[in-house]
């Protein structure tokens, strides 16, 4: 049932792809087809949000994700943009990551309604579009959020000052997640979770070879875990920076980020380096990534760190071959997180 | 070394190795580069000059201001040199670090994806069928190119 519906949507997008492009409408897509197992250990926890899991088998479910993403502008100024999802990680369940209206105030501001990505980090926004990077995918220990998408509302302003672009992102909304995924499976029981009076802000800066951009976002958290609510109205605030360099033929990335939840004692550090050098068609990369949280009075003590080396090969402008091997090591004493393993994975990366 | 230094700037070989340096650098050959580069559309179309920044604008899937009545931007990869020249002073970008951007702004923002065309013939019947697009190329190649017209000078 589950290849049925996935391959229901694989023919779907085929077909609306050999359509003939309407002058109101823009079709685009994305495929990452990726197969791993864990080489070394028991399990490898890549995909924190969708919970996906690689175990000593091979496996295409953790990380294979596909998706169709259409625009109908009405006007000149009104737009209405969807996306649609299927990842292995979800039982190739058909989730609606954006489903948004954006209106066009004037050349540089626009206003959005509706379903969106919630932009917390760097890739947050495209994190199941695996061309647009050159791992398998972002680092886990740094990706290891819960919620991936919010309801409400957000204001763009999009100047362009000489050769430096600017983007600054206000946005506003709330996510009720039923049965969460990454929750559920750490506490071996249904969890639901709402984020509500979310209030963020996104800053970007960027040039051809330089990227910089900073991130906040404050929230009150309600959950209950097998009907019993855990925490209500908790407060909540979570920043970041990125900064990324291009020079030459050189790709220096980091995101160091910062998760706060003063009233449960929580605090939590985040943080990747990876440098990647490219060879005409071929991008080897190295990169470190961690995730640790202060002990607290509970004993909360996640600690995870992940060294990771790959290749991606790009065929074409529109699609990428890549391997990945994933070293982790899970320090965690009271929260351990499947322990240590060594994992290989490779798969390809359509877009369209 | 003063000597030397005080050599070279007072020599025309400090110039020459400048321009050696930069033709380098910045390696761009072909037609584009003698003639410069133009916004082309149909020759049917009612598209009216527009601003550098709206072209880099709809360049990267935003919306085009709509004054220019300008509806949709072709990329012309027939030569490379021109494509190359086109990015560097109109987007100020490399083709890497554009192919990286209009990834992010298709996938991030919702953009839309911009359709490329590989031969002028082909550029021309895209033009034609689509009469308020917009794409760029030589100077020179646009003059004695039919069912096209310039629309402004790029570079």
């Amino acid at each position: 049932m589950q290849k049925l519906k996935f391959l229901t949507l694989l023919a779907s997008l085929l077909i609306l792809n050999a359509l003939p492009a309407q002058a109101e409408t823009s079709l685009s897509g994305y495929a990452s087809i990726i197969a791993g197992r864990v080489s070394n250990g028991n399990a490898y926890l890549a995909d924190y949000p969708k919970a996906g899991i690689y175990d000593s088998d091979w496996s295409f479910s953790p990380d294979t994700s596909i998706g169709l993403q259409i625009s109908t502008q009405f006007d000149n100024d009104l737009e209405f943009i969807i996306q649609a999802v299927s990842n292995g990680a979800s039982d190739y369940d058909i989730d609606l990551d954006w489903a948004y209206v954006n209106y066009q105030i004037n050349d540089e501001f626009s206003i959005q309604a509706g379903r969106k990505r919630l932009p917390l980090y760097y890739y947050s926004d495209f994190f199941d579009v695996g061309y647009a990077y050159y791992w398998i995918r972002p680092p886990s220990d740094s990706y290891t959020w819960q919620i991936s998408n919010y309801n409400g509302f957000s204001l763009q302003y999009q100047p362009f000052l000489s050769s430096w672009d600017v983007m600054i992102n206000l946005y506003a909304g709330r996510e009720d997640s039923e049965n969460n995924d990454l929750l559920s499976l750490l506490s071996n029981a249904p969890v639901d979770e709402t984020w509500k009076n979310m209030l963020g802000v996104v800053t970007e800066i960027s040039k051809d070879w330089f990227e910089f951009r900073a991130t906040y976002m404050s929230s009150q958290l309600d959950r209950t875990v097998n009907g019993i609510t855990t925490d209500k109205d908790v407060n909540q605030n979570f920043s970041g920076i990125s900064i990324n360099l291009y020079p030459l033929n050189f790709i220096i990335l980091s995101e160091l980020n910062q998760y706060k939840r003063a009233d449960s004692d929580i605090h939590v550090d985040t943080q990747l380096f990876s440098l990647g050098y490219q060879i005409g068609k071929f991008t080897p990369h190295i990169t470190y990534s961690e995730f640790k949280q202060n002990e607290n009075i509970s004993g909360g003590d996640e600690h995870h760190q992940t060294k990771s080396i790959g290749l991606k090969w790009d065929i074409n402008k529109s699609t990428g071959l890549k391997v990945q091997f994933d070293d982790f090591e899970d320090k965690g004493i009271v929260i351990p997180v499947f322990g240590d393993s060594r994992t290989v994975s490779l798969g390809i990366d359509i877009v369209f | 070394m003063k000597t030397i230094i005080t050599y070279l700037r007072s020599s025309n070989l400090f110039a020459l190795l400048i321009s050696v340096l930069a033709s380098v650098l910045y390696p761009v050959t072909g037609s584009a580069q003698e003639s410069g580069g133009v916004l082309v559309t149909s020759i049917e179309s009612n598209v009216s000059k527009s601003s550098l920044i709206n072209i880099r604008r709809i360049y990267l899937g935003l919306p085009p201001s709509t004054d220019s009545k300008i509806n949709s931007p072709v990329l012309n990869v027939t030569d490379i040199a021109t494509y190359n020249l086109f990015l560097k002073n109109v987007m100020y970008m490399t083709d890497k670090g554009y192919r990286r951007k209009l990834v992010k702004q298709i996938f991030r923002h919702g953009r839309r994806s911009i359709p490329e065309v590989n031969n002028t013939r082909e550029l021309v019947n895209y033009l034609e069928q689509h009469r308020n697009d917009v794409s760029f190329m030589p100077a020179d190649i646009a003059k004695n190119t039919q069912g096209i017209k310039v629309v402004q000078i790029l570079w």
